[in-house]
């Protein structure tokens, strides 16, 4: 009889393995899932984050050229762009002259940005003044006869 | 039997610890992942209600000003006469005196007036003519042109504003719209103006040509109560102060 229960005990041990098994592999996967699925929805949700705060710097953007004077003695063409949004901005001129500098303009700010331009016969210039994140401002300018 | 029955019902555990895991998952990562979203997305939209509003107001800026050119003290001045008709108060912030900007700070409540004086607009040492092309920017972005043209100052003979004729400005912060404006010179009798106006321009423009003192009578034709007097006001004009002004 004693021999028979102690049998009995060790067929017992089986499903004690199988379910310590079963648990730790749930475990392992399911720990792996979490951290996985953790770091991937992190890397989301800041990219999302990211990409709506520059389009939110983008449509924030408001700057205007204030004043277009052009010297014809220096050929010096000088354009005021004036940023009257919240936030900093960086300008480049991109017609007549691409220079492709680009030139911090301050929040409430005004910036003087000159620079050498020989008009060929136009009377008139358009002037395009673009950010970095691609918002422009269009002027049209008469040059003094 | 009793430890076999405690490890059989042991076999739920990896349901459990499944269960645990998914709701740990999305405790940790979907709803945080979720919530930095939400708070991304509603700092885009109050930014964008932000800059509509300030677009909405930059439309509504509507404001205009007179130059009044004087000469005090031997120094050439030219006081700016503005009048904000919009509903928003403007602050100009830039005033653009031939090309070269200066900053200041002048606040004009809404529907109100205010002025700006400008002063060393010239070099003491130059004795060139000297015309005055001004432009004043505000806070909001916009630009405005003066209604009175381009004063011109000649620093020969003691200084002088030179003028083909002389104006006076009849600037109304409310425009009515039937109205009778009564210029004449008081000294030699002269009526420049006597007529009726039928619009609602914010300003008028009557020039004349004699030095002197004139007599300003602007009435009300229409309305209640009906013929009423709006202004009856003398203003000089002569080489020192070229330009004069009523405010309605």
């Amino acid at each position: 009889m004693k021999e028979r229960e102690r049998l009995n005990e060790r067929r017992a041990i089986e499903p004690v393995i199988s379910a310590v098994i079963l648990s730790a592999a749930v475990l392992t996967v399911g720990c792996s899932v979490w951290f996985f699925s953790q770091g991937a929805m992190t890397i989301s949700a800041e990219d999302y984050a990211e990409s709506v705060i520059n389009m939110t710097e983008t449509i924030s953007e408001r700057f205007i050229i204030e004043q277009v004077i052009y010297d014809p003695e220096t050929h010096t063409l000088s354009i005021w762009v004036f940023n009257y949004g919240d936030i900093n901005i960086e300008v480049n001129v991109t017609y007549p002259v691409n220079d492709f500098i680009w030139r911090e303009v301050s929040s409430k700010h005004l910036e003087e940005i000159s620079f050498e331009f020989i008009p060929d016969s136009e009377i008139e210039v358009g002037i395009n003044v673009e950010t970095r994140r691609g918002n422009d401002a269009y002027y049209r300018f008469v040059l003094p006869s | 039997m009793h430890t076999i029955g405690s490890f059989c019902r042991r076999r739920g555990m990896s349901a459990i610890f499944g269960t645990i895991i998914f709701i740990g998952i999305m405790f940790s990562a979907v709803i945080p992942m979720f919530l930095v979203m939400r708070q991304a997305d509603t700092l885009y939209e109050k930014e964008k209600f932000e800059v509509g509003r300030l677009d909405e107001e930059k439309g509504m800026e509507n404001m205009y000003f007179y130059l009044l050119p004087t000469i005090v003290e031997d120094e050439p001045i030219i006081t700016l006469k503005i009048s904000n008709r919009c509903e928003i108060a403007v602050k100009i912030i830039h005033v653009w005196i031939n090309g070269e900007p200066r900053d200041v700070d002048c606040l004009i409540n809404p529907t109100s007036n205010g002025e700006l004086v400008l002063r060393e607009l010239i070099d003491p040492e130059s004795q060139e003519p000297v015309s005055f092309n001004i432009k004043v920017t505000t806070d909001k972005g916009n630009i405005f042109l003066p209604y009175s043209g381009t004063p011109t100052y000649n620093p020969e003979l003691g200084g002088s504003w030179e003028m083909d004729y002389y104006i006076i400005y009849i600037m109304m912060l409310h425009p009515e719209s039937q109205l009778h404006i009564f210029v004449k010179n008081i000294d030699t009798e002269t009526t420049y103006f006597d007529y009726n106006v039928d619009n609602n321009e914010p300003g008028y423009e009557i020039s004349v040509t004699e030095i002197g003192e004139y007599q300003i009578i602007v009435t009300k034709l229409y309305g209640k109560p009906s013929e009423e007097v709006l202004t009856n006001t003398n203003r000089s004009v002569g080489p020192t102060n070229p330009m004069a002004l009523v405010i309605i």
